[in-house]
């Protein structure tokens, strides 16, 4: 069984089709590419899988029932977890505290238990800060845990929002163009770290990217998008072959993308 | 918020020792000192303390969480009815009805919060505004609640200690709430909303909690006002005292607690330390709000506490290659 499904999904903004009749299944443990020229509808799809927009048409399909309408927050909980294109951090927290507050969904205490300090809130924080710290260790950001999280550099930004989205121990990671903005050098590094987050935690990884050495050099398979729709879907190697994938994005089309 | 280390979990006996403490030193200078002290000195003192109660609500729903209310002054007559209508119609112990009070302010913190707080944007802003308007009228055109004459004959029991108490109860109900789980989910909400649902967590139950604990505090503070001067009427709670509470939140400086409550008690005490200049009294408060908003427009403490400025800052961070693996 797939661990994610679309089934026909599409939707339309007014007369704008965004994303129409894609067909995606992700089984477990994959590591898939989505590629596509600017304005695909890359992030769309990502915004339909975890909930912020509710597909017009089709069927969303995580562990086999239907994740439609749940809406982000039942999403997210049900076990998919995702980064940003531009980085979202909760710049006015500590490194440490962006990380904990993805624990909040686990941790028992009560307000009132909170603010009379009872034992339950006491064992809470203990675990959600040496669970953050853990998992900040293991991201080779413990030293940095106390600063705010906008004084990180950019490559560790990224890298933090990767650890906060694994903190919610989700089944299935979204990363949306993590290696945005990076040096080739980076980039290899990011490689590293999204095979090495994969065999860590035990997600499967859908990954937006546009840099194309981190995409073939990682992922299994590909799905590559145009107009919202698919136009290709393969391994890396039929992909780069694909004279349909050329022309998307070299070919001297009439359509002018507009992002 | 990014302070300095603090360790993850302290005892919470110190804490509660050093609250008990402060508690035996209001009622300490209650019968010692207040006896001796000017009526109208002490009088300013218990108003710093109402509006001490007010802002705190009103810090943790804007300075904290973010939330635009415009109507705090609203939550306060609620409580100040509720506690008034309590006090004159049952036995019970006045200060238990301040309680019911901020009860009663807390469940029309969650009446209007409930629609209103599940969209982002201005909506609440309008809303409170609305409801602070709806709540007076109401109240002056129901004969039960005064009208637009007020109540008047209520037992006068605000006194400094019990208002300070309050006061204490409140900061360090607040505080406490800041620093545990929930206060990093509302300074998250603040940040990054979209973020912290893709994280699972329920951003309109968050600010809901916010929003009614707010009004709760608020309702006290109105709750308190109504046991001081044995009358209320509905222009105590007009929107301009919501304002006046805004500007001590944002004088005070957003994401910080001390700092309001700071500017809370000098935007108190101002108009009546300037009486004997009383004819420029109005330039001279104005002049601190426009000086202050182009001196420092993150107000007094934004973002900090008055104790972090007696802390040394943290050490810079180290560079780390630190590989993943």
């Amino acid at each position: 069984m797939s661990l994610l499904e679309l089934k026909k999904t599409g939707i339309r903004f007014g007369g704008l089709r965004a994303v129409c009749d894609l067909d995606l299944a992700l089984p477990q443990g994959a590591l898939h590419g989505l590629i596509g020229p600017n304005g695909a509808g890359k992030t769309t799809v990502f915004n339909l899988i975890t909930g912020i927009y509710a597909p017009t048409e089709g069927d969303i399909l995580f562990q086999g029932t239907s994740i439609v309408g749940a809406g982000p927050t039942r999403i997210a909980a049900a076990g998919i977890g995702r980064t940003f294109q531009n980085i979202r951090l909760f710049a006015g927290l500590s490194v440490l505290d962006n990380v904990k507050v993805a624990f909040h969904r686990h941790l028992h205490a009560t307000l009132f238990e909170s603010v009379l300090r009872a034992p339950r809130y006491l064992q809470d924080e203990a675990r959600a800060d040496a669970d953050a710290r853990q998992l900040l260790d293991t991201f080779g950001l413990l030293p940095m845990a106390e600063l705010g999280a906008d004084s990180l550099p950019y490559g560790l930004r990224r890298r933090l929002e990767i650890a906060r989205a694994l903190a919610t121990k989700p089944k299935l990671l979204l990363l949306d163009e993590p290696a945005a903005g990076m040096n080739p050098s980076e980039a290899e590094e990011l490689m590293h770290l999204i095979r090495w987050v994969r065999e860590t935690f035990g997600v499967t990884i859908l990954l937006i990217e546009h840099h194309m050495a981190v995409v073939m050099g990682i992922c299994e398979r590909i799905t590559v998008l145009d107009h919202g729709a698919r136009i290709a879907e393969g391994t890396p190697a039929e992909i780069r072959k694909d004279p349909v994938v050329i022309e998307a994005y070299l070919g001297a089309d009439v359509h002018q993308e507009t992002a | 918020m990014a302070g300095p280390a603090a360790p993850a979990v302290r005892s919470p006996l110190l804490g509660y020792a050093l609250f008990a403490a402060a508690i035996a030193v209001v009622w300490g200078i209650e019968a010692y000192a207040i006896p001796w002290t000017d009526p109208y000195f002490t009088g300013i003192v218990i108003r710093i303390g109402m509006s001490l109660l007010a802002v705190m609500g009103l810090a943790l729903v804007l300075g904290f969480t973010g939330q635009f209310s415009l109507g705090h002054a609203g939550f306060m007559a609620v409580g100040a009815y509720g506690t008034a209508m309590v006090v004159i119609h049952t036995g019970i112990h006045p200060m238990v009805g301040v309680f019911l009070g901020g009860l009663a302010a807390a469940f029309a913190g969650l009446l209007v919060g409930l629609p209103t707080l599940r969209l982002t944007g201005d909506y609440l802003a309008v809303v409170t505004l609305g409801f602070n308007g709806i709540i007076l009228v109401f109240i002056q055109n129901t004969p039960f609640l005064g009208g637009a004459a007020g109540l008047t004959g209520l037992p006068v029991v605000t006194n400094f200690g019990w208002t300070f108490t309050w006061v204490l109860l409140g900061a360090l109900f607040i505080r406490n709430l800041l620093n545990s789980s929930h206060g990093r989910v509302f300074a998250a909400v603040r940040d990054n909303e979209i973020a912290l649902r893709s994280l699972g967590v329920d951003t309109t139950r968050a600010k809901v909690i916010a929003f009614v604990v707010g009004a709760f505090w608020a309702g006290v503070a109105g709750g308190l006002l109504s046991l001081y001067r044995a009358s209320i009427f509905p222009s105590q709670f007009q929107f301009e005292r919501s304002i006046d509470i805004l500007a001590m939140v944002v004088l005070g400086g957003t994401g910080s607690l001390s700092g309001p409550l700071i500017a809370a008690a000098a935007l108190t005490a101002l108009p009546e330390l300037l009486r004997p200049i009383a004819d420029y009294r109005m330039i001279i408060y104005s002049l601190l709000l426009i000086v202050t908003m182009i001196v420092r427009p993150q107000g007094l403490l934004g973002g900090k506490e008055l104790i972090d400025l007696f802390r040394r800052r943290p050490a810079a961070p180290k560079a780390s290659g630190g590989k993943a693996a």
